[in-house]
């Protein structure tokens, strides 16, 4: 395309070559700036630790995405993959500085709100306990927020059938509060509980004549009891008395032992004599006979045949 | 009917052949851009005067504007996200608005309002008249290229630091989480598509209003300028909705 000489040059500004330097001087530096502070916050300069977390489901998780520690953002998820075990595989990189707070008991969990993006949150709960090691590999317990909220809206929806149900006219909790409103009325009435306990003001006057006649009755027995020669003090008179009756008694029965061991001689005296008279009868009874073999009339015992 | 149809058809094979032209002529431009051989004395000296009036008088009311309206745009997206609890979210939706998306956009325009019309009165030539040498198309391409992504750097960063400025006020202590959301949004994907858009949009800039000097004919100037308008805020809206189409795809 050959030149033409008729069209005008480029409009000519004062110091326009050293303005144009400055410019493009200024935003070259600003680029490269920006660039390095980007790369800065990616975290390109920093050494960093590799952990791998395992959840159920990637949804909500992004490449970029933070793991936060006390709210404080500590790690980046930098890869995510469907593992062979079907499970979700995210590789998050934490800063070597910011690793002194995922501990070997670290838990991590991997809640989905409602609106945004799921959020990986670390817990340690001991810091003590030995630090993660590079290359960790952690199973995230899982939280969804909207997962529930179906089975949330069903219970709402019961519970509020309930709770119309419970609160209708005709309803128990309606008769209860009604109950318990007279119930109420009757504490603040004349005679108070007792009032609101027996039903009627008739019936708690009767309980507090009879609480009345039963104070006058425990003074006067306390009166009868305890009282100057009550019976109680008759009580103790008797006692001591019975106590030296029964001294006595043991004085009888000891001579009643001393007469039963002079019967229990007496006794053994008897068998002898009882021998003698015995000795004396068979004689007798011997001398008996000698006189009827002696005596002439006597009979002859034989026995006649037919 | 027959003669219709054949109109047509010469209509559009008019319309591919002037397509064609317009595409050679555009390839040859950035070629013609890239060989340092294109470059001289009088070439910088073109190129100096036309940064400066597309990017250094454009300068002061542009970051101005910018400021203003990424202030009242920043302040209007925290107020609304706090008032349904999603703060967290503000920031980053207004650094990917903003700073991705309006910025770049609205610095091509403007340095195309700007620069467009001075380039078509210079290269605008009657009918029988030959056509501009590319090398002496430089100074314009790569001038208003080059103004756009002046504008469209500096009021990023200048946008950035209000954003900031205005959820968070004069601390430093939000500046750690603020870097790692920036370093969040400006992820390589993200870089490479804002850097490959504001590529485009400075090409598009530059070179669009030169294809004026393809132009020559009995059209008056002033409709052959408006079709080149029309030409670059179609292409502008192209690259914009096929750069936000893309990286989803």
């Amino acid at each position: 395309m050959p030149p033409a000489d008729n069209q005008l040059p480029p409009p000519d500004i004062p110091n326009a070559p050293l303005k144009a330097a400055g410019l493009l001087l200024v935003t070259l530096l600003a680029i490269v700036a920006f660039v390095l502070f980007v790369m800065q916050a990616r975290g390109v300069f920093q050494p960093t630790q590799r952990l791998l977390l395992v959840a159920e489901s990637a949804e909500g998780v992004a490449v970029g995405s933070t793991l936060t520690f006390s709210g404080f953002a500590i790690g980046r998820v930098v890869r995510i993959e469907l593992g062979d075990d079907g499970k979700a595989h995210l590789h998050i990189e934490v800063p070597v500085a910011d690793a002194r707070w995922l501990r070997t008991s670290s838990v991590f969990t991997l809640e989905r709100g409602v609106v945004g993006g799921a959020s990986l949150r670390a817990f340690s709960g001991l810091l003590e306990d030995p630090p993660l090691p590079d290359g960790a590999r952690r199973d995230v317990l899982s939280g969804d927020a909207s997962a529930g909220i179906p089975q949330l809206v069903a219970s709402i929806q019961q519970l509020v059938i309930n709770l119309e149900r419970l609160t209708a006219e005709q309803s128990t909790l309606s008769s209860t509060l009604e109950n318990l409103q007279k119930f109420s009325g009757a504490l603040n009435g004349r005679h108070g509980a007792l009032n609101a306990l027996l039903g009627s003001e008739k019936n708690a006057r009767q309980v507090i004549e009879a609480l009345e006649r039963a104070n006058a009755l425990l003074t006067k027995a306390d009166a009868r009891l305890f009282g100057r020669d009550g019976l109680m003090d008759k009580a103790e008179l008797s006692v001591g008395e019975l106590a030296q009756l029964l001294g006595e008694a043991r004085n009888a029965l000891k001579k009643a032992d001393a007469i039963l061991g002079n019967v229990n001689e007496a006794s053994s005296d008897l068998d002898m004599l009882r021998n003698e008279v015995e000795a004396t009868l068979r004689r007798v009874t011997a001398l008996t006979e000698q006189l009827n073999q002696k005596w002439p009339f006597a009979r002859e015992r034989e026995l006649k045949l037919p | 009917m027959a003669g219709t149809s054949s109109s047509a058809r010469m209509r559009s094979q008019r319309w591919l052949k002037r397509q064609g032209r317009l595409a050679g002529f555009s390839a040859l431009s950035v070629v013609a851009a890239l060989s340092p051989a294109s470059y001289d004395r009088i070439t910088g000296r073109g190129l100096a005067g036309m940064l400066c009036l597309g990017a250094w008088q454009m300068l002061p009311g542009y970051l101005l504007a910018s400021i203003l309206i990424s202030t009242v745009l920043t302040r209007i997206v925290a107020v609304t996200a706090a008032s349904y609890g999603l703060s967290h979210l503000a920031l980053e939706a207004i650094v990917r608005v903003l700073v991705l998306e309006l910025i770049p956009l609205a610095a091509a325009l403007f340095v195309a309002l700007r620069v467009a019309p001075v380039t078509m009165q210079r290269l605008g030539r009657p009918a029988g008249d030959p056509p501009p040498a590319y090398r002496d198309l430089i100074p314009y391409t790569v001038g208003s290229a080059g103004a756009v992504i002046v504008l469209a750097v500096l009021s990023g960063i200048s946008a950035l630091a209000v954003a900031y400025l205005v959820v968070h006020g004069i601390s430093q202590w939000a500046l750690a989480d603020y870097a790692r959301l920036i370093g969040q949004v400006f992820d390589p994907t993200m870089a490479a598509v804002f850097s490959i858009k504001l590529m485009l949009f400075a090409v598009v800039v530059g070179i669009a209003p030169t294809t004026v000097a393809l132009d020559a004919g009995p059209l008056d100037p002033v409709v052959r300028q408006m079709r080149v308008m029309a030409r670059l805020l179609l292409m502008l809206m192209v690259i914009e909705a096929t750069l936000l189409i893309l990286p989803r795809l």
